[in-house]
């Protein structure tokens, strides 16, 4: 009896692994979209380009820290950041609509804009 | 409480702190926030089987609260909190049907559950439920991450039980 659980538990594991795993395999398919969105604790803050010919820089200052995002022509990546753990630097440039950028201590979320209307829809 | 048990529930809340710190200064597994190893929960899957859920569930609280003050990162309190909730709220109840020799079962479930509370977390305070995308890759690296924890946490157990047994 206790057996059968365990294996059901195992069941689930296993399951849970595949389909997360394929999942994640899906959705790193990088993504070019021409137009990015910035926001800040839901509220879209900038929209524009996802490449600039010129680099250019957008300052988000927030009462808890400051992101200096970079807009070049590779694409849209965030250039410096304020807080502790710097993964929203880590992360390099926008690539997939699936995985957007985000800096959880300043609430700040970068994403491919237009065609991923989902988001749009909830942030406008 | 007894004071060996305050003294054995000490020693593990000061262990799983150490790892939890020593994780931290590690370089990051991936470019993206939330995933890590979460070494620290073998002591919380230790202790679940060793001691108990309730013990478990206070030497986790107490690493937790520890560890945001010792990283110097309250914001990130708040995820960390939210991840410990949900992942111990599917552990504690796992022990009664999967036997020690399993442990990396609730590890596996513990760390995917963990994930899911921090979207969770991170989706009310961004008020961004595009978050949610990260779900399948936060909870792919967490079966990862829980089945490492869970055969370090079993290997740990059974090798002390046999140790004690003697």
């Amino acid at each position: 009896m206790r057996d059968k659980k365990v294996r059901l538990v195992l069941a689930v594991c296993v399951l849970l692994a595949l389909v997360s795993g394929i999942w994640t395999y899906l959705s790193l398919k990088p993504a070019s979209r021409d137009s990015i969105v910035i926001t800040v604790d839901g509220e879209v803050i900038y929209e524009g380009s996802g490449t600039e010919s010129e680099p250019k820089r957008v300052t988000v200052k927030t009462a808890d820290g400051e992101n200096v995002i970079l807009i070049d022509s590779i694409g849209v990546r965030v250039e410096s950041a304020d807080c502790p753990d710097k993964s929203c630097v880590r992360m390099g440039y926008l690539k997939s609509a699936n995985l957007p950028i985000v800096c959880l201590p300043h609430r700040l979320v970068i994403s491919f804009g237009g065609a991923s209307g989902e988001l749009d829809a909830v942030s406008q | 409480m007894s004071a060996k048990k305050l003294t054995q529930l000490a020693l593990l809340t000061a262990a799983a702190l150490i790892i939890h710190t020593l994780e931290a200064l590690l370089p990051a597994l991936a470019p993206v926030p939330g995933i890590k190893l979460g070494l620290a929960n073998i002591v919380t899957l230790f202790a679940l089987y060793w001691i108990g859920p309730w013990e478990a569930a206070l030497v986790t609280l107490a690493r937790v609260l520890l560890g945001g003050m010792f990283g110097g990162s309250v914001s990130g309190l708040i995820y960390s909190l939210a991840g410990s909730a949900l992942s111990l709220s599917v552990m504690l109840p796992l022990k009664k049907i999967v036997p020690p020799g399993y442990m990396f079962l609730p590890g596996i479930l513990g760390a995917a559950a963990h994930n899911l509370g921090q979207i969770l977390a991170a989706v009310a305070v961004t008020r961004t439920p595009g978050l949610f995308m990260y779900l399948p890759v936060l909870v792919f690296s967490g079966c990862l991450a829980g089945l490492f924890t869970g055969l370090a946490a079993g290997a740990l157990y059974l090798r002390l039980k046999r140790k004690t047994d003697k």
